[in-house]
């Protein structure tokens, strides 16, 4: 199992509760593990979260467009974190195709990821 | 022209500051991702969403009133839409545009004649212009675009739409540039030029965009190759000066094409961007994207009365329009590049400059 890596470009951190030290600079992924969605990325803070914290990761293409979308939740106390159910950025207008085909443009889309950008905010 | 030439220092300002919010003077709706083209460089037609009714776009215009100068009117294949002749009139109604743009395929050949017949007696004091797509000869175009008999078909309008009286409609050609064209663009412009003399020829880079759902396709031309294209375009431009508004025009896209091949060649915003400053584009839902491009939401009109204003004031049109600013993206997208040429002080000075270069230059050959 080869484990890659998505370099994490920049980080804005809206809950301001997490030194910028801490902040995990790639998230890491096995490509080859999920056949029937896009890969679930894995990070690690540098300290654990002092507070609930919801995360939003985008990721871009090389001319820095975004393509897709991710959020989860950053629990108080923990320091890893998944980001799964990556969404690519107007997939909805295929909500009439079939699973198949919608995961299929998906993976096309996946394809031309270049870097991440975090977005850190105080979980409500 | 002059007038949006006046409002460049508020766009300029309002992208320096990110205080002052103005509409954008260049609007474009998608009015309907449906399309009877299935090109090689385009999945559009293979998306659904539920499109605005014809009382959606009357609300919508009705509160843009005059900000708007340059409307464009885009698909999919916007002459699929049987009312899109009075979607075009309700804007011209309330907002008053000086310039408004239709790219089409040509196949619905009956339809978008007398459409666009109708549209140029209806909308008489603006300058309407109609772009057909063409981006190979023959059989080559057929074959990019997916349609057996696409280029006869494309002929066939051409002609009609020549053939109307209507001082106020500019017939225009305008071809992408892809993988699968650009070994044969030259034989292809010679081609336009010689046998369809339209009153103007565009072109643009194939390129990934969210809203054709082109990312992962294989379309971009190389930059070595686009180079070699752009050096024919600018030598043709050289060659034959237009005068008055034709050169104006012309100015700008020989200045759009150098750029769109720096952008290509060094990847970073070349221009600064004003998509979402002075121009934006709406999707055939209501949503509100700052371009085609990323075709990322500000919002969506359905939610807020179809009154742009408040999706333009949003903090998450602020966020898009800094992430812009900062030159977070790059693109060589021709629709927001003219609009960031005429508020840009160096493209502006370029331009003019050139277009000096070319009259001085002139002078002696008419003595």
């Amino acid at each position: 199992m080869q484990l890659m890596k998505l370099q994490i470009r920049t980080i804005t951190d809206h809950s301001h509760s997490i030194r910028w030290t801490s902040y995990p600079r790639e998230l890491e992924y096995n490509e080859e593990q999920d056949t029937d969605r896009l890969p679930i990325l894995h990070g690690e803070l540098g300290v654990a979260a002092p507070r609930s914290l919801r995360l939003v990761l985008r990721v871009h293409n090389q001319a820095g467009i975004p393509i897709i979308e991710g959020q989860n939740r950053v629990e108080a106390g923990q320091r890893s974190f998944t980001v799964s159910e990556l969404r690519p950025l107007g997939i909805e207008a295929y909500a009439h195709k079939r699973e198949a085909e919608r995961l299929q443009i998906a993976r096309r889309i996946w394809s031309r990821r270049a870097y991440g950008t975090l977005t850190f905010l105080a979980a409500p | 022209m002059l007038s949006q030439l006046a409002r460049a220092p508020l766009y300029h300002l309002a992208r320096r500051t990110g205080r002052l919010r103005p509409l954008p003077m260049n609007l474009t709706f998608s009015v309907s991702y449906q399309c009877n083209s299935t090109c090689k460089t385009c999945n559009v037609w293979r998306k659904r969403v539920q499109d605005f009714s014809l009382d959606e776009y009357e609300q919508t215009f009705r509160h843009l009133g005059h900000s708007p100068y340059w409307l464009t009117f885009s698909g999919g294949e916007p002459f699929l839409r049987p009312d899109l002749v009075d979607i075009i009139l309700a804007a011209y109604r309330h907002c008053r545009p000086g310039i408004i743009n239709i790219p089409t395929n040509g196949i619905l050949v009956k339809r978008v004649v007398k459409g666009v017949e109708r549209l140029a007696r209806e909308a008489s004091r603006a300058q309407i212009v109609v772009n057909l797509s063409l981006d190979g000869i023959g059989e080559q175009h057929d074959e990019i675009r997916g349609v057996p008999g696409n280029y006869a078909k494309l002929l066939e309008t051409y002609a009609g739409l020549r053939g109307l009286n209507a001082p106020n409609l500019t017939l225009g050609v305008h071809t992408v540039i892809s993988q699968y064209n650009v070994d044969h663009f030259i034989p292809l412009h010679h081609h336009v030029r010689e046998h369809l003399r339209p009153d103007s020829y565009i072109t643009e880079i194939a390129e990934e965009r969210v809203e054709l759902d082109t990312v992962g396709l294989d379309i971009t031309p190389p930059p070595a190759k686009y180079a070699e294209v752009v050096d024919h375009l600018v030598a043709d431009i050289d060659a034959n000066p237009a005068e008055g508004v034709a050169g104006v025009a012309q100015a700008f896209r020989r200045r759009y094409y150098q750029m769109a091949r720096r952008t290509l060649e060094e990847q970073r915003q070349v221009l600064p961007c004003y998509a979402g400053v002075a121009s934006a584009h709406i999707a055939p839902n209501g949503d509100v994207w700052t371009c085609c491009i990323r075709a990322e939401p500000m919002g969506n009109l359905r939610e807020v009365g179809y009154d742009l204003r408040q999706v333009w004031n949003s903090p998450r049109a602020d966020d898009l329009r800094g992430s812009i600013r900062r030159g977070e993206c790059h693109c060589p997208l021709a629709n927001a590049a003219y609009s960031s040429m005429l508020c840009d002080p160096p493209s502006l000075w370029q331009v003019g400059w050139h277009m000096l270069k070319t009259r001085l230059r002139r002078r002696p050959a008419k003595q």
